[in-house]
């Protein structure tokens, strides 16, 4: 059996609190998480606002350790940020704003030293897969927000990286533009065919995009509450199949966001 | 257009005022009027006074300026690096923060004499405590997630610094800059009051000991005019040079 490109094996992230009334106390943001992605496969990390998606992304990403267990990419222990897993960070503070979309998408290759010649190619090919031609000489803050999600799709694109790690990238999207951007990306996907590790808290999205989807429960000490695979051909849209689906989700979903709830006013009602 | 039509209207009225306190007071020891003090600008630059005051005052800015900037940018990217820089200098930011250049007028006169070197020194001082801790600012404040993306992208330690960091922080070397460019004026002018035989701070303080008011205008009129102008020059340069930081003055 191949390895799964990513590995989390009963993985754990605690955080010390650094200010505040309750300074030093510990909070348990992810307890016991364990999942894997094989390679080319497309898994939505679904789950309510707050309970740690960000922090498990992150640690794939080398950009955190966790406290406990271990995150695997092919076998191998992850150490810190690396080429093979590229991030699409949720807001547009990731990009370069003092560069034009061109100089975004061409910035991976020009740190690895590719050729002049090869790096015009790259970019023009994975600036046309984005629709950006004709904003090629746009800095960022000449662009819209779904535009800017387009260059840092490009950006990490254009490096060719194994497994995609995306952050909510359309969370901060109007409605329309999330639409198109998600089959965009879906279209991308089909023909690039990387690992995706997408997170996000929109069902619909999740079922659209995702071959598996892994629903979260709600923090402290969140982990995975089930994994479902999405037997649904692409491009999906909504059926039958798929409502039956997302039924059963948003069930699973609302439970944990019930729970959050709760929590916060048995904090509320005992800190009063 | 109108921005100008309004700038002339808005000089006018004051000139008016002036004028008409300067007839209200009538004495042109204590307040001359525009034209008197017009009639000694005319003096000082037909004796040459005034170019080569200007002349000076502007030199040693520029000079102690460019050098507190040279020293200033990569002191702040190392402050702003290393917690073992900032937390070493972080004493001495504290202790000279309350510290205007002018406290120190008298001691650079002892260590440096009455030449060049002393207004220089000074200026190199301000601007390079403006400059540092601008920078150190920006370098602290750029995105945790630029410095990731760049990881990701295959850069280096070295290339997130050279390709991320400094860009990020350009803007904020220039708020720097600014600000130092201001204090700049301030301490060249006192330090020419205090010790000098030249330059715009010497003909305002030098002009008091022969009741010359008019000439007294004439200094503090060009120091804002130049000021102004080094300011348009500073905003110009970096809309041009400096346009794809996004900077912004």
């Amino acid at each position: 059996m191949p390895l799964p490109d990513v590995e989390v094996r009963s993985a754990g992230r605690t955080f010390t609190k650094r200010a505040g009334p309750d300074r030093g106390r510990e909070y348990v943001a992810l307890e016991n998480v364990s999942f894997s992605i094989s390679s080319g496969e497309f898994l939505c990390l679904l789950g309510p606002s707050g309970c740690g998606k960000s922090t498990l992304l992150r640690m794939v990403a080398g950009f955190l350790p966790p406290s406990a267990g271990e995150v695997l990419v092919r076998g191998e222990p992850v150490k810190g940020p690396g080429m093979d897993r590229a991030v699409v960070f949720q807001g547009d503070a990731a990009l370069f704003n003092w560069l034009t979309t061109e100089e975004n998408v061409e910035f991976g290759l020009r740190m690895r030293g590719i050729p002049l010649a090869q790096r015009r190619r790259i970019v023009a090919d994975n600036i046309r897969l984005v629709g950006l031609e004709g904003f090629e000489h746009h800095h960022p803050n000449a662009l819209s927000g779904g535009m800017r999600q387009r260059v840092q799709i490009a950006r990490v694109l254009a490096n060719d990286p194994a497994i995609l790690l995306m952050d909510e990238p359309f969370g901060a999207l109007d409605a329309q533009t999330r639409g198109i951007m998600q089959q965009e990306l879906s279209r991308i996907w089909s023909s690039r065919r990387k690992t995706v590790l997408f997170i996000t808290h929109d069902i619909d999205e999740s079922l659209l995009l995702g071959d598996r989807i892994a629903v979260m429960t709600a923090g402290p000490g969140a982990t995975i509450k089930k994994v479902l695979p999405v037997p649904l051909v692409r491009p999906r849209e909504f059926g039958e199949n798929f409502l039956g689906l997302r039924r059963e989700i948003k069930a699973a979903i609302e439970e944990e966001v019930m729970k959050s709830m709760r929590q916060v006013s048995d904090a509320n009602s005992s800190g009063g | 257009m109108q921005r100008t039509a309004i700038f002339a209207v808005s000089l006018v009225c004051a000139l008016l005022v002036w004028s008409l306190l300067a007839w209200w007071v009538a004495k042109p020891a204590f307040l001359p009027s525009p034209v008197k003090t017009f009639d000694g600008a005319i003096e000082l630059i037909r004796s040459g006074e005034l170019q080569a005051d200007i002349a000076v005052s502007f030199a040693r800015i520029i000079v102690g300026f460019a050098l507190g900037t040279l020293i200033g940018i990569p002191l702040g990217l190392l402050m702003g690096m290393s917690p073992l820089m900032r937390t070493f200098m972080d004493p001495y930011v504290e202790f000279f923060r309350f510290i205007p250049p002018i406290a120190f007028v008298s001691l650079a006169v002892i260590w440096f004499g009455l030449g060049e070197t002393s207004k220089i020194v000074l200026i190199v001082y301000t601007t390079v405590f403006m400059v540092a801790i601008n920078t150190m600012i920006g370098v602290l404040g750029v995105e945790p997630d630029k410095r990731f993306a760049a990881l990701c992208l295959g850069a280096n330690e070295r290339q997130v610094f050279v390709h991320v960091v400094i860009p990020a922080v350009v803007p904020n070397i220039v708020t720097g800059m600014k600000i130092a460019m201001g204090n700049s004026f301030m301490t060249v002018v006192s330090a020419e009051m205090v010790a000098a035989k030249s330059g715009v701070g010497f003909l305002i303080f030098n002009s008091r000991l022969f009741l010359l008011t008019e000439w007294i205008f004439v200094g503090i009129i060009t120091l804002g005019v130049m000021g102004f102008i080094t300011d348009r020059a500073l905003r110009i340069l970096a809309a041009t040079l400096l346009k794809r930081y996004d900077v912004r003055l």
